[in-house]
């Protein structure tokens, strides 16, 4: 490819790395698994260049390959690797990962969650993404994130009662 | 454009330091590059493998002997049939012919 094109994609990454990684570490809850999510779709990204089409960001048009890697990733892994009964459950494992009890709580309450509430709460929540952001990178609709939003809250407040966590509530 | 680089938003207790994003991204970059020139590699590999193939069976094609079955000039009747064709007046043959032809099948009666 033309060498421009190259220096746009080196700068996305750049750009957009360490959030990459931090996306990937909390679907797939491994420091290294998440590194190799960040590489596998940078691959993914650069093969792709050419087909974006401009409906979104460009960088939001990567975050799904992030997304989509990190989440085939969790599925491929053996399931034993996942189940964790202890109360580190949902818990990114990364010596980048710095948390009191709340928020290990709060993890711990997401990881009950169905998928799809999951990351609709990490992308509202933790990114503070706005909805119609979500619905490029997940593909589905504004309202649907709304509602899984909301039931999202619902259930981590549930779960979290007696906690003070300032979670949005909006629908 | 919303998604937030920047490093202040922690709300999911994640730190990534600059240096590990730094080394991060160089890893992806270098990573992508050389899947896709892997990728050409193996490309430009098929394309030759596909073509010296295709001109290899050309050549053969071209060189390979005719595979039809040859026409056998001669054949074989029996008795009968060179009988019922003599009947039928579809042969002529003279009568020393028509003599060896009997004596030859041990025919008695013409």
């Amino acid at each position: 490819m033309q060498p421009e094109v190259q220096r746009d994609f080196t700068e996305l990454v750049q750009r957009h790395a360490a959030l990459w990684y931090r996306v990937a570490l909390r679907i797939v809850l491994d420091h290294a698994a998440a590194q190799d999510c960040v590489q596998d779709a940078s691959i993914k990204i650069w093969a792709n260049w050419t087909k974006f089409r401009g409906e979104a960001q460009r960088s939001t048009w990567a975050y799904r390959f992030v997304v989509n890697e990190a989440l085939s990733a969790k599925r491929r892994a053996r399931p034993e690797a996942n189940a964790d009964p202890s109360e580190l459950a949902g818990v990114p494992d990364s010596p980048y990962f710095e948390s009191d009890s709340v928020l290990k709580a709060l993890y711990a309450a997401v990881a009950e969650l169905p998928e799809q509430q999951r990351l609709v709460f990490q992308f509202r929540y933790f990114d503070e993404l706005p909805y119609a952001e979500i619905a490029h990178i997940l593909g589905t609709s504004q309202g649907g994130l709304k509602a899984n939003y909301h039931h999202a809250v619902a259930k981590i407040k549930k779960t979290m009662v007696g906690l003070n966590l300032d979670l949005h509530s909006e629908s | 454009m919303n998604l937030s680089t920047e490093p202040h938003k922690r709300r999911d207790g994640i730190h990534v330091p600059d240096d590990f994003a730094a080394l991060l991204a160089e890893r992806a970059t270098r990573a992508a590059v050389a899947a896709e020139q892997r990728h050409t590699r193996m490309r430009r590999l098929t394309w030759t493998a596909a073509a010296v193939a295709a001109v290899f069976a050309g050549v053969l094609l071209s060189v390979r002997p005719n595979s039809a079955p040859a026409v056998n000039s001669t054949m074989q009747l029996s008795v009968e049939e060179a009988w019922t064709a003599l009947e039928q007046g579809e042969v002529t043959l003279t009568d020393d012919e028509l003599l060896e032809l009997a004596e030859i099948h041990g025919i008695t009666s013409l």
